[in-house]
């Protein structure tokens, strides 16, 4: 199928388009294609949801796993339980540190790492016990660190970087926000611009985006589905 | 027309109005050399959709410099200078089409995009015009081996004698007009011997009284 037919385009695609349609040379290429990776990341993070990717990954042996190099932001921690995902509770004030033990790297339970932790009961410590495992993400070394005795193999749902190759594809429906983001800092950055024609520009940009939002609204379904979710049913009379 | 056509249509032209043959031939090459450089830049300003077929090919080598390790070309030939970054060069491809795209840069450009997204991402290959040289970024070495094709505007002193002058045949005339303007033939009238007009063709004067 040729491209522009497809539901997905590449970045190079919308680019081009942008300076065939803005009647630029090609010397503001690569200038629009910073603009529009930076425009895919800000829709991909703020305003629609195709970009959150789940990944399935393994504990290593410290009960610890790496950030995926294009996350930007963790969403859900979880393991699978009988076909569903559980969510581990993230437990802000549990120990995330590490040792070194003959030039590798251990958590030490005499220094209260990996430690088990108590829960449940009275007074200090008290609280809902969460049997599936707790964890921290430190952002410091990129990792996640784990309390948990049921499963090493661990979903990650996090929201990426965007798009990390040319080959990488994006929605089209988010082709006129992205064009109208990268003509948008295009006249931000330009310093002879004037004020207004600037507004005109984040205008258009907004709207865009407002009728890309609306493309990710609740459909009726969803709202039915919801609701049946979370009601119990109750006696017709 | 070709460009010895041109030399000769414009001499021409200029000894009906110029009886006493004052114009040299290389200043009248000149005046078509300075009239083509306006005419391309007119054309680049206001019908820009003509600049393509002014154009000429050339395919061109890439060396590395010794020094830097920075990928070049020479100049094929010398360009006409047109207020656009790349300036009088219209196109660079590989020789075999289209596969990679490269597009013009500054030269600082290059040196700012190193490392940024857009570098890692882009397999377009930015290329910058320095005096005489193109410097290229993010070059491949099959490309490197093959070398490039350009498409380039090149001076009117470039063309051969016998090499079509690539001007659109609905501008001639306004090119000539250029080429007049440029050796500004339209002279003051010498008001001499009783306000006879000495801007009349040698033949026609009258003879002078003595």
């Amino acid at each position: 199928m040729p491209q522009g037919l497809s539901s997905l385009v590449k970045i190079s695609d919308v680019v081009k388009e942008t300076l065939w349609m803005a009647e630029r040379d090609d010397s503001f290429y690569k200038r629009f294609y910073q603009h529009c990776i930076n425009g895919y990341r800000e829709l991909s993070q703020f305003h629609i949801a195709d970009n959150i990717r789940t990944v399935k990954k393994t504990m290593d042996t410290n009960y610890m796993v790496s950030f995926p190099d294009d996350m930007l932001q963790w969403l859900k921690v979880s393991i699978s339980v009988n076909g569903v995902k559980v969510s581990l509770t993230h437990k802000r004030d549990l120990v995330n540190t590490t040792s070194t033990y003959l030039g590798a790297t251990v958590r030490d339970t005499t220094k209260g790492e990996n430690d088990k932790i108590y829960i449940g009961g009275y007074g200090f410590g008290a609280g809902i016990e969460n049997e599936y495992g707790y964890f921290i993400p430190d952002y410091e070394n990129r990792r996640f660190i784990f309390v948990s005795d049921q499963r090493r193999e661990v979903f990650l749902e996090y929201t990426s970087i965007g798009v990390a190759s040319d080959s990488d594809m994006i929605p089209v429906i988010c082709k006129p926000a992205l064009q109208a983001y990268a003509m948008w800092k295009d006249s931000y950055f330009d310093r002879n611009t004037p004020m207004n024609d600037k507004m005109l520009k984040k205008q258009v940009y907004d709207e865009e985006v407002d009728k890309l939002r609306s493309m990710y609204t609740f459909t009726l379904d969803d709202l039915r589905d919801t609701l049946n979710d979370i009601s119990t049913g109750n006696p017709t009379r | 027309m070709t460009r010895r056509q041109w030399i000769d249509y414009t001499k021409e032209f200029v000894g009906k109005i110029d009886p006493t043959r004052q114009f040299h031939p290389n200043m009248i090459s000149n005046a078509l050399s300075l009239a083509y450089e306006n005419f391309v830049y007119d054309t680049y300003k206001y019908r820009i959709h003509e600049l393509d077929s002014m154009g000429k090919e050339y395919d061109v080598s890439i060396s590395q410099d010794g020094t830097s390790n920075r990928y070049y070309s020479n100049l094929p030939c010398s360009i006409i200078e047109i207020d656009k970054v790349g300036s009088g060069i219209l196109e660079v491809s590989t020789t075999t089409g289209y596969s990679y795209s490269f597009v013009p840069m500054y030269l600082q450009e290059i040196k700012r995009i190193s490392g940024l997204e857009v570098e890692a991402m882009t397999d377009e290959i930015g290329y910058a015009l320095v005096g005489e040289k193109i410097y290229y970024s993010s070059m491949t070495t099959a490309i490197r081996s093959a070398g490039v094709r350009m498409t380039v505007v090149q001076q009117f002193s470039e063309y051969a004698l016998d090499e079509s002058i690539p001007i659109p045949k609905s501008q001639s005339e306004r090119f000539m007009e250029t080429v007049l303007n440029v050796l500004n033939v339209v002279r003051p009238e010498l008001l001499l011997n009783n306000n006879t007009n000495t801007n009349a063709p040698r033949t026609e004067q009258p003879r002078q009284d003595k």
